[in-house]
């Protein structure tokens, strides 16, 4: 943590310009991950719909939907190498030239602060990566 | 109401709470208590800076008081009859800053001690909350406390949530669909989603319903993990929201 903090330890992030929610509208003025409000993330643990519970393990040990060999943009994903408050690396092999990279994938719910960006390439490329072979993506579509 | 509290008959707080009655010091309360720590110094901190302390300067009493915290000084001032890890959190850390003496203390002994991991803390739960609005730089300090504490409280059960999902290999499956856990159901393109993730629509319906009870389930867990009484999961939420529809 540093001087940069904002808002007396309220977030880590900087204050963004008043904007409506465009999902809930419910006027919140709090987001999480994934631009979630907080609000009705909140609001929804007294949502009384219990109906059809299925046991959340089992279902995910019968889904279909693996983390692996699934494709970004013209990136083939191998595995998640790690993950943080800002985006993941993943294992990565690239279409065209089918050169083995680390992919750097920012949330996209961060990808239109130019502050974010640039902390997390910097970051990524001092700590962890080999700069040839660091690849970043920004703001991604939906795997 | 969701019929879950049978759930948590045991919650951390009524573990330390029931040791603080007794004066005794059993390692399970010590367990539970240090557990609540880890997972809400962030509110402690954002009330500390409110109160006009430095980053650094706020960093140092924040550990300063969870070490008192930890070492048992504050439990004798817990009701248990109207306990919430909540409000006596917020009042220890009031009492804490008006005390003179701790400051003091502090500042004689450089405010070097470095009893809880603080880039841990940090590390383990780096928080995405963005705040939009005008109004946010006259807040008082219990209103950033509070607000702080219901984002805590939510992020920790989207952490877990998607900490199960990734145990499973379905990191990816998360990612792609937790961003609709509050979305209405007409405005979710499940053709898209379809598409993008290889299984039918029906498969996409089915999963993103379960995640959103499996939301619910923890996110009421996580709530009850601060109040002595089950029963009080409903009420503790309900205050939660007013506090930001307070806020606004």
């Amino acid at each position: 943590m540093n001087e940069e903090m904002n808002f007396w330890g309220l977030t880590d992030l900087p204050e963004r310009a008043a904007q409506d929610c465009d999902r809930c509208r419910c006027g919140s003025f709090a987001r999480v991950a994934s631009g979630l409000c907080l609000s009705c993330l909140l609001r929804s643990g007294l949502d009384s719909n219990e109906a059809n519970i299925e046991d959340f393990d089992t279902l995910l040990a019968v889904v279909n939907i693996p983390d692996r060999d699934w494709q970004l943009g013209s990136y083939r994903i191998w595995k998640k190498s790690v993950s943080g408050g800002m985006g993941a690396i993943y294992r990565a092999r690239r279409g065209p030239s089918r050169r083995v990279v680390a992919l750097k994938r920012v949330l996209d719910y961060h990808s239109d602060s130019r502050e974010t960006l640039t902390r997390f390439q910097r970051g990524a490329t001092a700590r962890t990566l080999d700069p040839r072979r660091f690849e970043r993506k920004s703001g991604c579509m939906s795997p | 109401m969701l019929n879950l509290n049978r759930r948590f008959q045991t919650t951390r707080w009524s573990v330390v709470l029931s040791c603080a009655q007794t004066s005794e010091t059993q390692d399970a309360a010590q367990r539970a208590l240090s557990e609540l720590c880890r997972v809400y110094w962030r509110p402690v901190f954002a009330l500390i800076c409110r109160r006009g302390h430095s980053v650094t300067d706020a960093q140092d009493l924040t550990q300063d008081f969870f070490v008192m915290l930890l070492k048992g000084n504050l439990l004798s001032l817990a009701d248990p009859a109207r306990g919430r890890f909540r409000s006596l959190l917020r009042t220890a850390v009031e009492n804490f800053l008006t005390d003179k003496q701790h400051l003091a203390r502090r500042q004689k002994r450089g405010g070097t001690l470095q009893f809880v991991a603080w880039d841990d803390w940090m590390a383990e739960a780096p928080s995405q909350l963005s705040i939009y609005g005008q109004g946010l730089k006259s807040w008082p300090p219990e209103r950033i406390f509070d607000v702080r504490w219901a984002a805590t409280v939510v992020e920790q059960a989207l952490r877990r949530l998607a900490e199960e999902c990734e145990n499973r290999g379905r990191s990816r499956m998360f990612t792609a669909l937790s961003k609709y856990l509050t979305v209405e159901r007409i405005e979710i393109s499940y053709a898209n989603l379809s598409v993008s993730l290889g299984v039918p629509e029906t498969v996409i319906k089915r999963v993103l319903h379960q995640l959103r009870v499996r939301y619910r389930i923890i996110l009421r867990d996580e709530v009850a993990q601060t109040v002595a009484n089950p029963a009080d999961v409903d009420h503790e939420i309900r205050y939660l929201c007013a506090a930001l529809a307070s806020a606004r």
